[in-house]
């Protein structure tokens, strides 16, 4: 990674990007189905609960500034950073092989539909070694430049399934019980574990930050903003399919964007309109990719010059294990929870106060 | 430079894009769908639009294809090797159905749109009477029956466009929808009222009269001609008190007297006999799970405790015409 600085913006536009992984991984249809109407209330309180882990864990991103996340590991766990690094590499495969497979699930079945499953993820792969081949900071102005895309892709298609909307279908709003509730909260706030881990790869320094504004400022404003786009798009959802047809299509979205008709010249859409929802699962698996190289690195010392190597050698592993293993959704959580573990751990251990002053600046 | 063009030529190999496309011109476009079944095997018709350019002019044509197998996958499969065109299922404008498959297979079918990308879910359903056969041998095409059932919708009241969304929907609320009903008679089409379905099933037709009452309280009624009575407006709205339900019909009509000594005691009959049938011909009990939530989960048997109000506002056309002495 070169020392150029990233901007707030392309942070907080990264920060987004992953956060949304949420629609892919977890998607919609999870949480009506636990329940039902009532998910707008437990996308809110799943909102506050990431807030607060924010809060939580501020004290990893403002000790140590210039070291990445898996550098604070090597310095908090000096006697097992091996064994730890080593589950986070584990845990990384585990997350991009799910991840993977269901973005290239997504694309043959609503997009490429007579194309070979390996062929998309070879594309794919290929593109993200090419992006990973680049500079952190070429990655985050990509982020930035696409992010005005999915804006417009996403006020284009709102603007369409404006029509379609009956807020009748939102009622009643509390259906659901109290344990489903919290249960869907929760869900929603283990989907932010993951992206908050990957964005600590990006070392504090790095930022090029305002004197008003940390890590934890950017990060929960990206939460607030990608809570509002996720919030927009259930109501969206259930108002115009009504919850029983939301909770049977797993990519309800998708049957949305197929109704958009602009004065019905402007039809029949929705594969271009499915690339914002490509994009939100591209960045997850670069920046998962970046984190298991840079945790693949540190376990065996591999040299600067060997770092491409490495980084093709994870693709081809990823491009052929892709194809052949299915991860259930359950160990995709799983590996979230031993994420969340790892880094309340890490809090819980500044927080006791071991590590000296000039440590934490 | 031998690396770059190396990694080219590498790449090449995956440009696949291009192998697999299909000419429109050999892509048959099904706009009519048919299912059938008949002792264990769905009978599935299509009528595939196909596009001839004679002398520079393009002639539209219809051709219809039929092929039977114990699976829908399977009957689909066998109508690709008659046509020497890709069948593609993406354009259905009008789905028929018939009572014997609504009986047996209705949910099996449904979930094969469900599981089948290619479909999209605005495409209207319908269910037939007479054989399906006649319908693709008569050539029939898919404007008609769309054209029939939209025009009677405004025109006679008799009938209402469903969707295949609005009818999934409906079953998946409490396992009851209705689809419109058409027959053909000397090749020509004609509209049945409504067939309703339970649990999956043919539950009912409701005739013409019975129709233009359901479409009343449904508020699908812009003009209709009810017992010799001419309707030309209608609202209808619905206020729900717990098991209360008072639905206001405001009509104009050119026989206010007549309408206002019919209509009440007609609508009442109607609902109370489905309502003794234990079918929730008008959704009622979800309209109250949506309003009163807290009310409706204390309540069992709900159907049976819906006691409905039916308040008429009928307002007189006005009559430009003197009277002939």
């Amino acid at each position: 990674m070169k020392n150029t600085k990233i901007t707030t913006f392309q942070y907080c536009i990264m920060a987004f990007f992953l956060l949304n992984s949420f629609i892919p991984l977890i998607g919609y249809h999870t949480l009506t189905k636990l329940n039902k109407t009532t998910s707008f209330l437990s996308i809110l309180i799943g909102c506050l609960f990431i807030m607060m882990f924010i809060q939580l864990v501020k004290n990893i991103f403002s000790f140590q500034k210039n070291k990445t996340i898996l550098q604070k590991i090597e310095i908090l766990f000096p006697k097992s950073k091996k064994l730890i690094l080593l589950l986070c590499s584990m845990i990384m495969i585990t997350v991009l092989l799910y991840s993977l497979n269901n973005l290239v699930v997504f694309i043959n079945y609503y997009i490429l539909k007579d194309i070979n499953l390996i062929m998309i993820t070879a594309s794919l792969l290929l593109t993200i070694l090419y992006c990973l081949n680049k500079s952190m900071d070429s990655i985050f102005r990509l982020t930035e430049i696409f992010f005005y895309i999915y804006i417009f892709i996403f006020l284009f298609s709102f603007l369409g399934m404006g029509k379609f909307i009956n807020l009748y279908n939102v009622k009643p709003l509390l259906s659901s019980s109290l344990e489903n509730t919290i249960l869907s909260s929760l869900l929603y706030f283990i989907s932010a574990i993951i992206p908050i881990f990957l964005l600590g790869i990006i070392p504090h320094s790095h930022i090029n930050f305002t004197p008003d504004k940390t890590q934890q400022h950017i990060l929960q404003n990206a939460v607030k903003f990608s809570t509002l786009l996720i919030f927009i798009n259930l109501l969206t959802i259930i108002s115009t399919l009504g919850i029983q047809l939301a909770n049977i299509y797993q990519n309800p979205d998708m049957i949305l964007y197929k109704k958009i008709s602009f004065l019905n010249i402007l039809e029949r859409i929705e594969t271009t309109i499915a690339f914002n929802n490509i994009l939100n699962s591209f960045f997850f698996i670069l920046m998962a990719i970046y984190v298991l190289k840079e945790s693949i690195i540190k376990i065996f010392n591999i040299k600067k010059e060997k770092e491409i190597i490495s980084l093709s050698l994870i693709i081809l592993i990823l491009m052929i294990t892709s194809t052949l293993l299915t991860i259930p959704k359950n160990l995709y959580l799983i590996s979230s929870v031993l994420i969340l573990i790892i880094m309340l751990t890490m809090s819980f251990k500044l927080f006791i106060g071991k590590y000296s002053q000039h440590e934490t600046n | 430079m031998k690396k770059a063009i190396f990694l080219l030529l590498i790449l090449c190999l995956l440009l696949t894009g291009c192998t697999t496309y299909t000419e429109l011109n050999d892509l048959g476009i099904v706009s009519l769908l048919g299912i059938d079944y008949q002792d264990h095997n769905y009978i599935v018709y299509v009528s595939i639009m196909e596009g001839n350019q004679d002398d520079g002019v393009l002639e539209k044509d219809n051709i219809s294809y039929h092929a039977e197998a114990q699976s829908l996958e399977e009957a689909f499969q066998n109508i690709i090797i008659q046509s020497s065109k890709k069948v593609y299922l993406s354009h259905i404008d009008v789905l028929l159905l018939t009572d014997q498959l609504i009986n047996t297979k209705l949910k099996e079918t449904l979930l094969n749109f469900l599981n089948n990308n290619e479909y999209r879910n605005n495409f209207n359903i319908v269910s037939v009477s007479s054989p399906l056969a006649s319908f693709f041998e008569s050539e029939i095409k898919t404007d008609e029956i769309e054209k029939l059932i939209s025009i009677n919708h405004q025109e006679s009241g008799t009938t209402q466009t469903i969707d295949f969304e609005t009818f999934f929907k409906n079953l998946l609320i409490d396992q009851n929808s209705y689809l419109p009903r058409i027959s053909l008679e000397e090749e020509h089409l004609i509209i049945d009222g409504f067939t309703l379905k339970k649990d999956y099933q043919k539950y009912q037709t409701l005739n013409q009269e019975e129709s233009i009452l359901l479409n009343l309280l449904n508020n699908q009624i812009t003009h209709a001609v009810w017992k010799n009575i001419t309707i030309y407006e209608n609202e209808t709205t619905i206020k729900i008190n717990q098991n209360k339900v008072t639905i206001t019909l405001n009509i104009t009509t050119d026989d206010k007297q007549k309408l206002n000594q019919k209509l009440k005691s007609h609508i009442e009959t109607f609902w109370s006999n489905y309502q003794k049938q234990n079918y929730d011909l008008l959704k009622l009990q979800y309209k109250i799970y949506q309003n009163d939530f807290s009310y409706y989960k204390t309540q069992h048997n709900l159907l049976q405790k819906i006691k409905l109000e039916i308040k008429l506002n009928i307002k007189q056309k006005n009559n430009y015409i003197g009277e002939i002495s």
